[in-house]
């Protein structure tokens, strides 16, 4: 029984990392059209950001360095959004778009590791330490992943439905060319929501730094498989991606107490798969206009 | 115009990519700058040396996930090249000339680059890192008549039986057996085997089980990716089936992973043995001191080591890179030494003449041991190892297991 607690406790933890993920790439699907390959990239930057930096600069004040960071990574949003999201976004093949991003995200890779260096590093002392909940333990950082993760979700939806600007991201979600009719600045409104996008993945990236620290490859498997929890849940759907990412980190976890751990990542996608083949519009049945 | 802004960005973000992948170019001026600190050993040392440089190609992982280790690889190989080159060179004043190449940790581009330094008249090669990139690339240096020398461990490349390759440290059945011994004497009644699923760490889970049933040990196997994250899973079936003593053969942020959740799950005061990969600067910094406390590893080197020639070493790394010295660079200081040492009594930079002398090697000192090539034995030329216990950050030898007298 406490192995079960154990398992689903952690599952859940990851499993909301996997909803931020695909929340924040359902962010610039749903105003430009495009899937943005480079959001791996994005997470790393903004862990380099906060634990190679900030961090470094500001010691003790983790609470400043965080806001640095998700500053940082707004503005650098915003610059990708001027030049790359906006220009491909109207590109004749959706194709060309999808490179574009994929190559965005090598270039930031490496732009990282000549920056900061190959060998990966700790941020001593944030968020460890594991908190006792009767024989089950759970990891500080899972805690506050947990509540990170279900204060952003909320704060995007009160965001959308109660802020002018909100309202303006959904409207361009639903059809650029009335939102642009309506006198909506549909570019800078992408430029806003590749913002914010940035910066949820800077919320990612200093969330899983205490579990799986500073490296080059620390979001992999979390992107991949982030992408998965969009698709499982609903593509273009935020309440898809969050209970999407909750069912693959669940499912994930729960697998390993029936079969080798080592085919642990096969769960996923073996997900996905079938989501694709039975219920191709997810568990919410996300459609978009 | 946004339609054509649009395919200007998408052709200069395929020239950017072109031009900042590491895998089809030289990688020289990039490792000199991402290993930092790191000095030109041929500028250095250009007064010192005369006569045509003997070309020698270094195939390690520079970019991708295994590029921490690269630059501890590039450290302990430029050290000693700059040594030599200071020295006079070999074969009467020629300096040694690095060629770097970036094989990423790929098996199909450690091929490519293999290939690629044979073609620019390297007289050997040290790399590829890891022991898969080794084992698809056996064929491409048997073709290329290329020695190859390098730190790798898996027990499958001794049964390749290939003339070309050597290897420069103790193969995994001496650490296997080394760490298994001390499970078994250490009262624990089931033991949780953990390792990384890929051929190392698969060819050490084989070896452990082979002793472990041998001896009658009760043991619990369950693997990982080397990109797993949460190990969650792995250790609460371990603690179920009631393991009180653990041995994992794995890399690095796998291991660190493992660590924390340990310490987390209150897995503590319980045997722990590993491959080397706990003793490796870099996994070190990953740590906290409580997470590893008295955990113990097979271990080809340690900075603190105090026997003279290996202390010796430690101190001269240390005023090079003003860091302490990590195994692997001591490993791949160890490979440049011992082909150092073959091409100056082959008298040649002919690769047969190198692998020759290479196979004859016998009493050489290097910081992991002593060399003791065999005219019947492929690959192997150590037959060392030492153990080290992890006392707060810091490995300290504990024991040596030589399987020569």
């Amino acid at each position: 029984m406490q192995n079960i607690l154990q398992v689903l406790v952690a599952g859940l933890a990851i499993g909301f990392i996997y909803s931020l993920v695909a929340t924040e790439y359902t962010l610039i699907y749903n105003a430009t059209g495009l899937v943005n390959f480079a959001h791996e990239a994005f997470i790393v930057l903004g862990a380099y950001l906060f634990g190679g930096t900030f961090v470094m600069l500001l010691p003790e004040r983790s609470l400043v360095s965080i806001l640095c960071t998700l500053a940082a990574m707004a503005l650098f949003g915003v610059l990708v959004s001027k030049t790359i999201f906006n220009p491909l976004r109207n590109m004749t093949f959706a194709t060309y778009a999808m490179f574009g991003t994929m190559m965005l995200s090598r270039i930031l890779t490496e732009i990282i590791r000549l920056a900061w260096g190959p060998i990966p590093f700790a941020v001593k002392g944030f968020l460890r330490g594991s908190v006792h909940i009767g024989s089950v333990v759970i990891a500080r950082a899972n805690v506050y992943i947990i509540i990170v993760a279900v204060a952003v979700v909320v704060a995007l939806q009160l965001f959308f439905k109660m802020t002018k600007t909100g309202k303006a991201m959904r409207c361009v979600a639903q059809n650029k060319d009335a939102a642009a009719l309506m006198g909506i600045n549909v570019s800078k409104n992408i430029n806003v929501t590749v913002a914010l996008s940035s910066m949820i993945c800077a919320i990612v990236g200093i969330l899983i730094t205490p579990l799986f620290n500073v490296s080059l490859a620390m979001a992999t498997s979390t992107a991949l498989k982030g992408f998965c929890a969009g698709v499982v849940g609903g593509f273009g759907s935020y309440p898809g991606a969050i209970v999407g990412g909750i069912l693959i980190g669940l499912l994930e976890q729960i697998g390993i107490l029936f079969f080798p751990a080592v085919y642990k990542d096969v769960v996923a996608f073996a997900v996905m798969i079938l989501f694709l083949l039975v219920r191709p519009g997810g568990i919410v049945q996300a459609r978009k206009s | 115009m946004r339609r054509k802004m649009g395919a200007l960005i998408a052709a200069i973000l395929s020239l950017s990519l072109v031009a900042c992948s590491g895998g089809f170019g030289t990688a020289s001026a990039l490792s000199g700058e991402a290993a930092g600190s790191l000095s030109n050993p041929q500028s250095q040392s250009a007064s010192a040396t005369d006569g045509e440089p003997i070309k020698i190609g270094l195939c390690i992982p520079v970019t991708g996930n295994f590029a921490a280790s690269a630059v501890r690889i590039q450290q302990g190989v430029k050290l000693a090249v700059k040594e030599i080159n200071e020295g006079g060179g070999l074969l009467g004043g020629r300096p040694i000339k690095l060629v770097v190449e970036d094989d990423q940790a790929n098996s199909d581009i450690s091929v490519q680059m293999i290939n690629k330094l044979a073609s620019q008249d390297v007289s050997a090669i040290i790399g590829p890192y890891l022991s898969a990139n080794t084992l698809a690339a056996a064929d491409t240096i048997t073709q290329n008549e290329l020695v190859c020398i390098n730190g790798n461990s898996s027990v499958a490349l001794r049964a390749l039986e290939n003339k070309w390759y050597f290897r420069c440290r103790a193969a995994d059945n001496i650490a296997v057996q080394a760490l298994a011994k001390k499970v078994s004497e250490s009262g624990a009644t089931k033991v949780a085997i953990m390792c990384v699923n890929d051929e190392i760490g698969q060819a050490a889970a084989k070896l452990y089980m082979e002793y472990f049933d041998s001896v009658g040990m009760p043991y619990f196997n369950e693997g990982h990716n080397t990109e797993d994250t949460d190990m969650t899973g792995q250790l609460t079936k371990a603690m179920a089936e009631g393991c009180d003593a653990w041995v994992m053969s794995t890399h690095n942020n796998a291991v660190a992973v493992i660590a924390r959740q340990m310490n987390e799950l209150g897995i503590k005061n319980q045997p722990v043995f590993t491959n080397p990969i706990i003793a490796q600067t870099e996994v070190l910094a990953l740590m906290e001191p409580e997470w590893i406390e008295g955990w113990q590893c097979v271990s080809d080197f340690s900075y603190t080591d105090e026997r003279e020639f290996q202390a010796d070493f430690a101190r001269r790394f240390k005023e090079e890179y003003n860091e302490e010295a990590d195994v692997q660079a001591a490993i791949y200081y160890s490979c440049m030494t011992v082909l150092a040492d073959s091409i100056e009594r082959a008298g040649s930079d002919d690769r047969a003449q190198i692998r020759d002398a290479m196979a004859q090697t016998s009493g050489l000192q290097v910081p992991i041991g002593t060399v003791r090539a065999t005219a019947d034995e492929y690959t192997n030329i150590i037959f060392e190892i030492a153990v080290s216990e992890i006392r707060d950050l810091t490995p300290y030898i504990i024991d040596t297991v030589s399987l020569i007298d």
